[in-house]
């Protein structure tokens, strides 16, 4: 069963109107597709910048491996 | 960057699995013997069954699961260590290609009795904790149960094995749950099930443990709330069986790999199966007798499986079997009526479940809640259950449960 992206809750494939929230399942469905495309799309630049900028993904998905940012606190001041 | 492909368990029953009705995941009651005395225990375990299977009868049982397509037992009691031959059971189980794991309360599983399951080729051992130190012990009916636990989780953190925690979810230990889930990510927990107490055995004696279905309102948001935490903090919050069904929270809580499933009505007989420690074969441990399809000393396991219609109800069941407001619900044809356990244990029948969030929730939206009342105690034997009503009653104000 599909998820109504107007409330989160279970559709059946033919239902067409949301018996919970009352939104048009496919224009919910088709709002959530972009919403999430866009989404991906930002994870992707925001991954390349992050690159960039000398940043690393982990290899074990642990997170963020940030490169050496220690700061010479007696240059700075 | 795309989502990575979610890998299953061996556990899961597959669509294949389910077309060939291959029996995936096996839960077998080795022993009915138990070192505790809980006052919630379905099974009213504690004594020795009458004719358990004997060694060799196991290892037969054993090469005709292997011969069936299953991938996993779970071994539960009484307590399995109670048998001398535990972990022969367990060597052959691998020996066979099979997953392993076990369930116990933890009373006597000691440092030497985990080394020697690991040894075995045990994967998972499971502990079932049912609250805080004074509502463990109450429950487990013995002062000091729960510091067990305590002990036998530190183990199992200090080796290469899977730890998970099982708790019955009652009307004692259901405020406890955020405490319990701050606990258990503090000891390393990576697994949690959840699982409602079903009035059955010892706790059909107790009908006032039993979470009213009104109380749902309270927990259903509680659980949802709990599985964010807990996943934050690398837990998994799964909730059993009789956890449902559907509602705003059915695709956070019954989620796979980050991927939204549902419930898709009961699997016994269908791609799981039960085993009492007599041999008795049942599509679900939990089952009353009246879903005994047969025993192995009578027949081979493959006939019994393939053949048995008291096996059968689950995948032959019709929408046209449901009654209540089960019977009309949207989810009707999908649902099922939700856990055939938990529903037979209130009503002698399967069908129509009060135990539901997404019924709770329909009801309260009119102003309504129902109630259960208990019209006859259960008999007194093993999987036993008494009857229920179904009281209709205005929604009062004062019936949240205090959640901490």
């Amino acid at each position: 069963m599909p998820l109504c992206q107007g409330c989160r809750q279970f559709v059946f494939a033919a239902t067409t109107v949301c018996p919970h929230c009352g939104v048009n399942v496919s224009q919910a469905a088709a709002a959530h597709d972009d919403a999430l495309s866009e989404a991906w799309a930002a994870c992707d630049d925001l991954q390349a910048a992050m690159a960039r900028s000398g940043y690393q993904l982990a290899a074990a998905d642990a997170g963020w491996v940030p490169p050496d940012t220690t700061v010479d606190v007696a240059k700075s001041r | 960057m795309v989502p990575s492909e979610p890998t299953l368990p061996r556990r899961f029953a597959t669509g294949s699995d389910q077309a060939a009705r291959v029996p995936v995941s096996v839960v077998w009651e080795i022993t009915a013997a138990c070192d505790l005395g809980c006052l919630h225990c379905g099974s009213r375990a504690g004594r020795r069954m009458a004719r358990e299977l004997d060694t060799a009868e196991c290892m037969t049982l054993i090469d005709e699961l292997a011969a069936l397509g299953v991938r996993d037992i779970g071994l539960i009691g009484g307590e399995t260590y109670l048998r001398k031959d535990w972990l022969q059971i367990i060597r052959a189980i691998r020996a066979a290609g099979m997953d392993c794991s076990l369930q116990t309360g933890g009373r006597n599983m000691t440092v030497e009795r985990v080394d020697a399951a690991i040894a075995a080729g045990i994967q998972g051992i499971g502990v079932s904790i049912d609250g805080l130190q004074a509502t463990h012990d109450h429950l487990r009916g013995l002062v000091g149960s729960f510091a067990r636990t305590m002990d036998l989780l530190a183990c199992l953190r200090d080796r290469s094995i899977e730890a998970s925690v099982n708790t019955q979810i009652n009307r004692l230990s259901m405020p406890e749950l955020p405490a319990l889930a701050a606990l258990f990510t503090s000891l390393d927990v990576r697994n949690w099930q959840v699982a409602l107490t079903v009035a059955m055995g010892n706790a059909a004696d107790r009908p006032e443990l039993i979470v009213q279905p009104y109380e749902l309102l309270t927990l259903f948001p509680l659980l949802a709330e709990l599985h964010t935490e807990a996943k934050a903090h690398g837990m998994v919050l799964q909730p059993a069986n009789n956890i449902g069904y559907f509602g705003p929270h059915e695709a956070q809580l019954r989620y796979v790999n980050d991927a939204a499933v549902h419930w898709a009505g009961c699997g016994a007989g269908d791609t799981v199966l039960g085993i009492e420690a007599n041999g008795n074969i049942k599509g679900c441990p939990s089952l009353q007798a009246d879903y005994i399809g047969g025993n192995v000393r009578d027949a081979p396991l493959a006939e019994i499986w393939d053949n048995s219609g008291a096996l059968a109800f689950a995948r032959d069941g019709q929408k046209s079997d449901l009654w209540g407001y089960c019977g009309d619900c949207y989810y009707a044809e999908v649902c099922m009526g939700g856990c055939t356990w938990t529903s037979h244990a209130l009503f002698g029948r399967p069908g129509n479940n009060p135990l539901c969030h997404y019924r709770a929730l329909a009801f309260d939206r009119q102003g309504l809640r129902e109630r259960l009342v208990q019209v006859e105690p259960a008999p007194g034997g093993r999987f036993d259950n008494g009857r229920f009503a179904i009281v209709v009653e205005p929604a009062h104000d004062d019936t949240v449960l205090a959640a901490a």
